[in-house]
């Protein structure tokens, strides 16, 4: 039943590479978005895998920043997706590419 | 038996990551995205914590990804199978980006297996009950904050998204 740490490293290793990929390929406002979350995630693993490991200290530290930046996260993507409507209505496009100027 | 479990919703939710940023239809990600968030939180139960993984799964699978579809929607005018990504795109920016994640991975790894610790996870008991302690104990403070800035932002998205206003 026990897991070794590890594997958690390697997994959120490759979570992060992913979400990196996706964000600086940048074919879509919407994916670069997945990429954030994924890196967020990838973070959320770690934290939550290195918060059991020394059982000494306070175990909730790792736990609660977990759940502190899962909430940040969500406001986060709230609003992002909010300013991508916004950025379609204005644009018509929410390739990064296409979008040259943010001033009329 | 219980290691295989955990063997296969670490290969769910890399394989439906890899899926997500390499499919052309972005609708197709998003739906591969409700996958690697359920193997994700599924991870959280085997690292012995029980309430991240209930919470991470009814914000991400039930709120963020439900956000993200109606965000589609509503930034795509033709019909969502049609929505393909534009493929005119510079190969060589995708090889630099495909490069330089392959080189993150790696160092990341590298960095892990030097100074990364190799001990298994010790169940310490429920989560629920410690969790529950520090949140009214000692992080009162940045638990209220955090829900002020989420009714900010969620103030501010309702803001911004009404129509008789301009951007």
């Amino acid at each position: 039943m026990d897991i070794n740490i590890s594997h958690f490293l390697f997994i959120s290793a490759a979570l992060f590479a992913i979400g990196f990929y996706a964000a600086i390929r940048r074919r879509n406002i919407i994916l670069v978005l997945i990429g954030i979350e994924l890196m967020v995630n990838a973070a959320v693993i770690n934290l939550v895998a290195f918060a059991n490991v020394n059982t000494k200290a306070n175990a909730a530290d790792g736990k609660l920043m977990a759940l502190f930046a899962i909430v940040l996260s969500a406001a986060a993507i709230a609003l992002a997706l909010a300013i991508v409507v916004k950025v379609y209505q204005y644009f018509n496009t929410i390739n990064p590419d296409q979008i040259e100027e943010f001033k009329n | 038996m219980i290691n295989l479990i955990f063997y296969f919703f670490a290969f769910l939710a890399i394989a439906a990551a890899l899926y997500a940023v390499s499919t052309k239809q972005i609708i197709r990600s998003v739906f591969a995205m409700f996958a690697c968030f359920f193997a994700i939180s599924g991870l959280l139960v085997f690292a012995q914590s029980d309430f991240i993984a209930i919470a991470h799964l009814m914000i991400y699978v039930g709120g963020i990804l439900v956000v993200m579809v109606f965000g589609i929607m509503l930034s795509q005018k033709a019909s969502l199978s049609n929505v393909v990504l534009q493929k005119k795109s510079i190969s060589l920016h995708q090889y630099l980006a495909l490069l330089a994640c392959v080189a993150l991975f790696v160092i990341l790894m590298y960095f892990f297996y030097l100074y990364g610790p190799n001990t298994p996870i010790h169940y310490v008991g429920s989560d629920i009950e410690i969790i529950g302690i520090a949140l009214l104990t000692k992080y009162l403070l940045p638990f209220e904050l955090v829900s002020l800035l989420l009714l900010a932002a969620f103030i501010f998205t309702a803001m911004v998204t009404r129509k008789n206003k301009n951007l």
